[in-house]
């Protein structure tokens, strides 16, 4: 790992971060060893100074002996954000650019990976009601945290979201309006149940776990930021691997394709979406 | 502080410029890319507080005044000479190691997307000696962790003259935080970088 000679020179405190991943993965086969050095160490930083632990071998100690610790430390360390139809110009490209292609297929499958609280997954579900594709579409949406695929598989949010997500309906081309989709109510808002129908939420650890075979899409926003380079290469062959000739990759808007391996060949359906399709 | 004290000299080689602004700060920005020098290709990296729009436009409008290759960096990307990366709105940008971005969705710390404390805090672990902070016009104190965490790993820090900033509050709470290197107006910090890149080519 070290090539750059001095400065790969990795302070105490990482030193120490990187025998606790070893560590959870040895004792408990959790596998946070690729993950990005910079955002791994604030989030072991945080979790340390909640539960007032001077350092990350002392974390270490209490972790490979007491599971549901580590089970609770490990949903901290993977919990992400996110809106309806975050990045409108995102959705918009798909709106315009892939839903068209993918009219040609009898049957649609989607594999929306890292979906955490689930508000990505409703929305693409939303605009292939809206094209009507709803009936012939699955959406297969994964994420490493048991937890928050609770929270996505109930499908209700806080109402102070709603302005947000209105706003991104609209910029992404919505075609009626966003409460058609969903109630509102009691400080909350609540996904359609029709929508729910062709969504299936499960477990799926990207790091650890297998391909999703013959998809005609894959969409991972702003979970590769989480990755070292060669675990994005990793996971992007994973996908690479998902993925129908044709099919399409979405991925978050600073996200790019650098990681992945020369031999994959894609085409950039919008660049600045990070809308890409598979060609060979 | 002791500005006699703290010539470049003691600093050996600067590889890493990481500069912290908020309201104000596009300004003072201009300012100081009007400012440096042809010779000036330390890579250089300013994390502004802006709206979370979606394209902000900025880097694009600070490439009119500069030399520099002017970017929002995508995540990984490598640092390079020549360049002055400006934190893409909305989400934390962080140095890696290696020498590459890595950027992040984690909740805004005090407010702020980008945080200039975890854009110093990260840098200042990977660069430690050779990481120059900046803490600029700001109506928070954002940056004041940030400058004493690179301090604590042996960088330098120079704060923007509290009286000519726009909004004075970041700059005071950056020297309240710490044993800050130097205090000076906008135009000789520029002077200073300058110098730094002038003792890094020798």
């Amino acid at each position: 790992m070290a090539q750059d000679g001095k400065l790969d020179q990795l302070s105490e405190f990482e030193v120490e971060v990187e025998c606790l991943m070893q560590a959870l993965y040895l004792r408990w086969g959790y596998d946070f060893r690729e993950y990005s050095r910079a955002s791994l160490r604030r989030r072991v930083a945080r979790y340390m100074s909640d539960n007032h632990i001077l350092r990350p071998c002392d974390l270490q100690h209490e972790l490979v002996r007491d599971k549901k610790r580590c089970v609770h430390f490990v949903r901290g360390l993977t919990v992400n954000v996110t809106d309806m139809f975050r990045d409108p110009v995102f959705y918009r490209v798909i709106r315009e650019q892939v839903i068209p292609e993918l009219r040609s297929h009898p049957f649609i499958k989607i594999w929306h990976a890292g979906c955490s609280t689930g508000e990505e997954a409703y929305s693409m579900s939303i605009l292939l009601h809206e094209e009507g594709l709803g009936e012939r579409a699955v959406i297969y949406a994964t994420d490493i945290n048991s937890q928050v695929l609770d929270q996505a598989s109930k499908g209700v949010y806080h109402d102070k979201m709603l302005a947000t997500a209105r706003e991104n309906y609209r910029d992404a081309g919505g075609k009626s309006g966003l409460d058609d989709f969903i109630s509102v109510g009691y400080e909350r808002f609540l996904i359609d149940p029709g929508l729910k129908k062709n969504i299936v939420f499960t477990q799926h650890d990207l790091v650890t776990d297998q391909v999703f075979g013959e998809m005609q899409m894959v969409i991972c926003r702003n979970v590769l930021i989480y990755f070292r380079r060669e675990l994005q290469t990793k996971v992007l062959t994973l996908f690479h691997n998902s993925l129908d000739l044709g099919g399409f990759l979405g991925l978050g808007i600073k996200e790019s394709l650098r990681s992945l391996p020369n031999e994959f060949r894609y085409k950039a359906i919008d660049e600045s979406a990070r809308v890409f399709q598979r060609i060979d | 502080m002791n500005q006699q004290e703290c010539s470049s000299g003691l600093i050996k080689q600067v590889e890493l410029v990481v500069i912290g602004a908020s309201s104000g700060g596009l300004d003072v920005l201009i300012t100081l890319l009007k400012t440096l020098p042809e010779h000036y290709r330390i890579p250089t990296v300013a994390v502004l507080h802006q709206r979370p729009n979606r394209s902000s436009g900025v880097p694009e409008m600070l490439a009119k005044y500069t030399h520099l290759q002017v970017q929002e960096p995508e995540d990984k990307q490598g640092i390079e000479a020549g360049c002055f990366y400006v934190a893409p709105p909305n989400y934390h940008l962080l140095i890696d190691s290696g020498k590459v971005f890595s950027l992040s969705l984690d909740a805004p710390l005090n407010f702020c997307r980008p945080s200039i404390d975890m854009a110093m805090e990260s840098a200042a672990e990977v660069y430690q000696q050779h990481l120059v902070g900046c803490v600029l016009t700001g109506a928070n104190a954002d940056g004041a962790e940030g400058v004493r965490y690179i301090k604590e790993n042996g960088g330098y820090v120079m704060v923007q003259e509290p009286a000519e900033a726009t909004v004075d509050s970041m700059p005071k709470a950056a020297i309240a935080a710490t044993e800050v290197d130097e205090i000076l107006p906008m135009v000789r910090i520029a002077e200073r970088l300058s110098s730094f890149a002038a003792g890094g080519q020798s």
